[in-house]
């Protein structure tokens, strides 16, 4: 019966991960918007095949919140 | 009567609307005029063009030049209002940009970069029609931001009360945050007390049970305390209002819940209420969640700063200078040119002016002023530009005072006792008495299960089906209002609009039209050419009449005029192949004195003549709004209905054919006197429901219990109000009142069904008999059965009123 304690201790511990997921992912911004994303989506590969890569690079690495994208 | 003849369609390939002919062409591509040409230019050269693709015709007719003045935003302390971050060279800012309108509109403005390098990039919000632009401060000012913007056809909205709202944050997820945490205890605990449910398995090892009680424990205390928190604050404070609201009984509910769980856990004796505790809250929270959904891209907070430009000319030393309004104080010297807003009370140095004052009067036609008269703030200026002194300052002024009054310093839904709370308040009573009673009975006799009968009740009449029914039904019906294009701004005012007796509407704008006039033509039956004249010189007018006219006759191609002349108060005139046209007031063309009549049926009326023979004139009649007079048929046999107008009397007799009692019916009525008006209803014990358009009726729409606001166009224009109807289903008003008044039969039923559920579980719980299982399913049960039922009714009458 130990063994039981164990794995829902560990199955808990992973239910709390998904828990704290989903609060960062709504801190994030991820469900303030919840309809242009679906649009833009089909967008990327539009962008890409007329000018590859031109300024991804430049600003990428600031820390910048899921909703500012810089393709 | 002529209607103007109807030349085969060309579209411009910009933004689809009908060009006049293929005069303006890039490639093999036709615009309707030089500006869409220029959009397009200006992508082409970018390589955006992709924005065609997308969609077809997407584009925004851009705005004419003369009409861009934002020198103003190079003012430093207008910048930093504007900007939502700024870090060294970086900075972002938020533009409303009521123009977006497709997947194009999103694709082209989050290509922006690719036109100015100073743009990092843009991120738009289609639903709330923003754009956040994010930028480097030194490839580009906020300035040349907002002119690429209005160069590609989005002109940000930019208006005073922009820059006082930024602060305000956004989204409030915390709702969402107590949702998820509700929601994963809620199952996690549902797993754990499974074994508890299957009676006869008492043989759980001693151990394990305990190791899943305590779980349960820990796994219950965030949901209490933090997803439950609002709960137990806002009973506290109701309770020291002595006030009843429905979130005291809730809270006695989890109160007893949490501490006889964690008396039996801690005592070894039973499992606790855990999966029911967490259930409830996760369910009530969800139930918020719903009614909370609304409709993020509407304002009905409006007030006179959501109007305004931000800035004016004004005229210093000779020179014209772009100023916030709110640097504007009174004397100094401000130019308006045309269909600009007067935003402070003026003076008028010009000689004439044409003043548009159905903003604040309601009054359709514009008035005339001379030199030295006073013209109030909110005014339009129509024709040529005009030079005014300022009287008062911006918040000072006539218009503005109105929100002074004490009408908007209170808010009229704080005070208002919902149904959910009427009833709470006997609920409450009736559920302490019996959980009184109970615990009396059964004192004498065991102590122990007086405590237990008592818990058992405040756990099991916790009203949570009571507390659901309210949300998702009212959620359902502004759902199902919204599909039909009316917006409410929340839950209450279904039940406002349901308990309505009166109905106060507004004339001007509200119930007729000017924008869906018919025109007509009156006189002598007049040649092709003759049109072509006309059209051609009320082309190049900028008068508000001949735009009119002008684009009835978009039909006819225009012809060479020479001698192009414009009287302003009087008309115009032209010269074609040695034929004089007129066309204007009737003393300018010259119309005999027996046909001067536009001022008597209060309709509109440009006068026209060839070679100074009067030839007929053009009637503009404000007509009413469509499906009007049936609603006002339907609607007299349950309500007092009243009409307000800021006009003259001269729509009267059209009036009084409609409505049934010529006594309340109220003319020459100004935006106080109208919220006076609607004030003495409401002394009167009467319930008042507002139907208005513009600003005018802003003091009116907010004192009356229910305020709606008719407009036409959603985003931009519509005042402080609790409802936005759209003009077009303003047909459907009466059923849209019915839906409501049978959203709270639903409720009512509802509550019926909740109370059974409540006396079975009574009965188990006044013998002390209330085990966690029979807890644990009944109260799932009845939420879930509630929320089912209030669904399909409320679809159901909605469909039987075909909405």
């Amino acid at each position: 019966m130990t063994a039981l304690i164990l794995l829902i201790s560990c199955s808990l511990l992973v239910a709390v991960g998904f828990l704290l997921s989903f609060l960062w992912s709504v801190k994030n911004g991820q469900y303030d918007d919840t309809y242009t994303p679906s649009v833009r989506m089909l967008f990327e590969n539009e962008l890409n095949e007329k000018q590859p890569a031109e300024q991804t690079a430049s600003n990428n690495k600031e820390q910048e919140p899921y909703n500012h994208p810089s393709t | 009567m002529n209607n103007p003849l109807t030349t085969q369609k060309l579209l411009c390939f910009h933004c689809g609307d009908t060009c006049k002919d293929e005069s303006i062409s890039h490639g093999d591509k036709i615009f309707c005029c030089e500006g869409c040409k220029l959009v397009y230019e200006l992508l082409s050269e970018n390589n955006l063009c992709t924005y065609y693709q997308l969609d077809s015709h997407p584009g925004q007719k851009p705005t004419s030049l003369q009409s861009r003045r934002f020198a103003w935003l190079d003012d430093e302390t207008a910048e930093t209002r504007l900007l939502t971050f700024s870090e060294r060279d970086r900075a972002s800012v938020k533009f409303s940009l009521p123009q977006i309108h497709c997947a194009s509109c999103i694709w082209l403005l989050e290509n922006l970069h690719t036109i100015h390098q100073g743009i990092i990039h843009v991120y738009t919000d289609f639903l709330k029609k923003e754009a956040s632009v994010t930028f480097n401060r030194n490839r580009i000012t906020l300035r040349q931001v907002v002119e690429i913007l209005a160069d590609i056809g989005y002109e940000p909205d930019l208006r005073l009360s922009d820059l006082d709202k930024k602060k305000q944050s956004a989204v409030n997820r915390d709702l969402l945050y107590k949702i998820g945490v509700a929601g994963f205890c809620f199952g996690n605990i549902m797993m754990l007390s499974f074994p508890e449910y299957l009676t006869g398995v008492s043989d759980i090892e001693p151990a394990l049970r305990h190791f899943f009680s305590y779980l349960n424990l820990l796994l219950a205390l965030p949901v209490f305390f933090y997803s439950a928190g609002d709960y137990f604050v806002n009973s506290w404070k109701s309770a020291r209002m002595k006030y009843f609201s429905i979130d005291l009984p809730i809270a006695l509910g989890l109160i007893a819940m949490l501490l006889r769980s964690t008396y039996e856990i801690v005592s070894a004796t039973g499992p606790g209420f855990f999966d029911s505790m967490t259930g409830l809250v996760f369910f009530l929270l969800t139930g918020r969640f719903f009614q909370d959904l609304t409709y993020r891209n509407l304002s009905f907070e409006r007030d006179y700063t959501s109007y305004f430009p931000i800035a004016t000319t004004v005229k210093r030393n000779g020179m014209e200078i772009s100023t916030p309004i709110s640097n504007i104080r009174p004397g100094d010297k401000i130019v308006i040119h045309s269909e600009e807003l007067i935003p402070a009370d003026a003076m008028l140095l010009s000689e004439e002016a044409s003043i548009d004052y159905s903003f604040v009067t309601g009054e359709a036609l514009p008035v005339k002023k001379k030199a030295g008269d006073l013209i109030y703030a909110g005014a339009r200026q129509k024709g040529a530009a005009i030079e005014l002194t300022v009287k008062k300052t911006v918040q000072q002024s006539y218009l503005t005072q109105l929100w002074n009054h004490q009408g908007f310093q209170k808010n009229k839904h704080a005070s208002l006792s919902t149904l959910s709370d009427k009833i709470s308040k006997y609920f409450t009573i009736a559920i302490l008495s019996i959980a009184g009673f109970t615990a009396l009975y059964w004192l004498p006799k065991d102590v122990h299960r007086a405590v237990i009968a008592c818990t058992s009740i405040l756990i099991i009449a916790c009203p949570c089906a009571l507390a659901i029914t309210v949300p998702f039904t009212f959620g359902n019906i502004i759902r199902m209002l919204g599909r039909n294009n009316f917006y409410l701004k929340n839950a209450a005012v279904v039940e406002s609009i349901a308990g309505t007796d009166t109905i106060v509407f507004d004339k001007t704008g509200t119930v007729t039209v000017q924008q869906a006039t018919p025109l007509q033509y009156e006189g002598e039956a007049l040649t092709e050419e003759e049109w072509r004249m006309v059209k051609s010189l009320t082309a190049q007018s900028m008068h508000p009449l001949s735009k009119k006219i002008s684009g009835w006759l978009s039909g006819y191609q225009p012809l060479k005029v020479s001698r192009f002349t414009e009287t302003s108060g009087a008309g115009i005139f032209g010269e074609y192949e040695g034929t004089g046209i007129k066309v204007g007031s009737a003393s300018f063309a010259g119309a005999p004195s027996a046909l001067m009549h536009g001022e008597i049926d209060n309709d509109a009326r440009v006068y026209i003549s060839f070679d100074d023979k009067y030839a007929g004139s053009i009637r503009m009649t404000g007509s009413l709004r469509e499906g009007f007079a049936q609603q006002i048929g339907l609607l007299r046999k349950e309500f007092q209905l009243y009409l307000l107008s800021g006009d003259r009397d001269g729509d009267r007799n059209r009036m009084e054919a409609i409505f049934p009692d010529r006594h309340k019916l109220h003319f020459q009525q100004t935006p106080v006197d109208k919220l006076h008006f609607i004030e003495q209803l409401q002394q009167e014990g009467k319930q008042v429901m507002m139907i208005g358009d513009g600003l005018n009726d802003a003091g009116a729409l907010q004192q009356s219990n229910v305020g709606i606001a008719v407009s036409d166009d959603l985003v931009q224009f519509s005042p402080a109000c609790d409802a936005i109807l759209k003009g077009s289903e303003f047909i459907k008003l009466s059923s849209f009142i019915k839906l409501c008044k049978s959203s709270v039969r639903i409720i009512w039923l509802t509550f019926g069904i909740s109370l059974l559920y409540n006396l079975v579980g009574i009965s188990f719980a006044v013998q002390g008999e209330l085990s966690p299982m029979i807890a644990a399913i009944l109260m799932p049960v009845s939420s879930i059965s509630v929320i089912l039922i209030t669904t399909l009714a409320s679809r159901w009458s909605a469909r039987k009123l075909s909405l």
